[in-house]
């Protein structure tokens, strides 16, 4: 009992080999990680690297073929109704009853954490600028996924849960969103969101896992993975350079040259390169561009594209 | 809070139900109809052996007990109970809403509970409705004479079957998760019931299973005199099935 509420104090959710197999693929294999109170923690994945199968492991929705997930310090499945009053979570597919709208869907849910202030939904309704008396049947995937998010924060939940939540969210939503999280990790609580996109963990997340075809690759501290950031970069000269500036530059990989363009991918700033590149010649043409998750995963990881 | 998911359950039936009481409707409508046009006597003496009712079923009341609630009313309820049983808990809206009631604090079983009680609910409040459906010509016809005992009596033992079949659905559907499955079982188990039905009436030497089959008759215009110990067997077979249904539920992995 005291290590159980040691670790509770230690860890909000953790997993100990948890493996999960679909008949003979795999979901999940030996998964280990640890989610600490109050900090943001991202789960950064592929489609399909296994993040929805964590995630449903956690929730108790689906069972593990071995080892165990521990929320608060209490079993996913044995206690998972206690561990629900204590979660709010955003599922990664979303659907809502179509012919009611979004005030009684809210209301229905309310209802089934044994009633939560209307205020509070007013509130995040408000915030995620999202019309609560509109047909769901005629709201888009943008709103509806706001209403799944007003349902899953409504209850100040110590543990948030948000799988996928900014796939289908329009930039102002998104961006309302990461206040929300950003005030909910200030109130010391937790979160746990998942996500296929770097430039978002980056952003948002203190630590990241990095999951690739079911197994936990590492785990990262967001300032590590800001600090490991690169972009693609092309230049355009309007004369020959001396190449070897460029090759002899350690932030600097994959050099191509075409005549006098340049392309290359650089760690860091990239406005670093593009002063060097005007202390050689006029730049013609400067583009630079950030990365998708596969290029990142191959060059971080060194894991392949799962496809 | 308790009750909840009942509601929304009860919502859905009563949704669906009123294509149910639509069709009823219709179907009364056409028996009327046909009996106002003339039944040819071989049609009436099939009826009637189908039905399990006595010769000659000129009455209008005798053709619409045997050929309404002997034959084609209890199909009706029963194919719709099957239709919503497994919808509410196998439906792709449903099946989707599924992984979000999940993560509110209730646990899997009273989930189960909650629906299969929509459910009955439902169905007892859709027999009101084809009460109602009945009255309606017995008011404009005052000739026809219904007792009102006697139609209370049948729409109650008209939904005893339709209850069992269409929580049989949901517990399948709870179990499986598949809708298509939990349908066809369902309608097997339905054609095989309503087969023997059917055959101990057809058949002379089948007459013993008269009392296995006899729960799927309605008795109209007469009440039941059985329909108590009736309700009672449908009780604890209904018990039975909530209890596999919530069991299976519980232990089931959501993994579709």
């Amino acid at each position: 009992m005291i290590y159980r509420r040691l670790l509770c104090a230690i860890f909000v959710a953790r997993t100990e080999n948890l493996t999960k197999l679909y008949n003979n693929r795999i979901g999940i294999d030996s998964l280990t990680l640890e989610v600490e109170p109050g900090e943001v923690f991202g789960f950064l994945g592929l489609n399909g690297a296994g993040k929805t199968t964590t995630i449903r492991l956690l929730m108790d929705l689906i069972r593990p073929t071995s080892g165990r997930a521990l929320l608060f310090g209490m079993d996913s499945h044995a206690q998972s109704v206690h561990i629900r009053k204590l979660v709010g979570y955003l599922p990664a597919q979303l659907s809502l009853p179509r012919f009611t709208n979004g005030a009684n869907v809210l209301r229905y849910f309310s209802n089934l954490r044994g009633g939560v202030p209307a205020g509070k939904i007013e509130h995040f309704a408000e915030r995620l600028n999202v019309n609560l008396n509109v047909p769901i049947q005629r709201l888009d995937e943008s709103d509806t996924f706001k209403i799944g998010l007003v349902q899953a924060l409504m209850h100040d939940p110590e543990l948030l849960i948000l799988d996928e939540p900014t796939r289908f969210l329009d930039d102002a939503g998104r961006e309302a969103l990461y206040e929300i999280i950003a005030e909910v990790r200030r109130e010391g609580r937790t979160v746990f969101i998942s996500s296929r996109s770097l430039g978002e963990m980056e952003r948002i997340a203190d630590r990241v896992g990095v999951i690739h075809r079911g197994k936990l690759v590492t785990v990262e501290r967001g300032v590590h993975l800001r600090a490991k950031a690169f972009r693609e970069v092309e230049l355009q000269f309007a004369g020959p350079v001396p190449h070897e500036v460029f090759e002899s530059q350690p932030s600097l990989r994959n050099l191509r040259w075409q005549e006098n363009r340049l392309h290359c991918f650089v760690t860091g700033d990239p406005q670093a390169l593009l002063e060097l590149a005007r202390k050689q010649n006029e730049v013609m043409d400067f583009k630079a561009r950030q990365p998708s998750l596969e290029e990142a995963f191959s060059q971080y990881y060194g894991v392949g594209y799962a496809g | 809070m308790p009750g909840e998911v009942f509601i929304q359950a009860l919502r859905t039936t009563l949704r669906v139900w009123i294509r149910c009481t639509t069709l009823n409707a219709i179907a009364i409508a056409g028996l009327l109809g046909w009996h106002a046009a003339g039944v040819p006597q071989p049609v009436r003496q099939a009826f009637a052996r189908l039905s399990g009712e006595g010769m000659p079923l000129t009455s209008l009341v005798d053709w619409l007990g045997a050929a309404g609630f002997g034959i084609l009313f209890p199909l009706i309820l029963s194919g719709y109970a099957i239709l919503i049983g497994s919808q509410l808990m196998a439906g792709k809206e449903e099946r989707e809403m599924l992984a979000l009631v999940l993560a509110f604090p209730i646990p899997r079983w009273r989930i189960v509970i909650e629906k299969a009680l929509g459910l009955t609910a439902g169905i007892l409040l859709a027999t009101t409705g084809l009460r109602l459906c009945l009255i309606i010509p017995a008011l404009i016809w005052p000739t026809l004479a219904i007792s009102a005992e006697g139609l209370s009596s049948a729409s109650f033992e008209l939904s005893l079957p339709a209850i069992l079949i269409g929580n049989l659905a949901l517990a399948i559907a709870s179990a499986s998760g598949r809708l298509a499955y939990s349908r066809w079982v369902s309608l097997s188990v339905l054609a095989g019931w309503s087969g023997l039905v059917f055959l101990s009436r057809l058949v002379n030497g089948l007459s013993f299973l008269s009392p296995l089959t006899e729960s799927l008759s309605v008795q109209f215009p007469t009440p039941n005199p059985a329909l108590a110990r009736l309700a009672l067997i449908c009780a604890v077979l209904l018990s039975m099935v909530w209890i596999a249904a919530a069991r299976a539920f519980a232990q089931r992995d959501l993994s579709e």
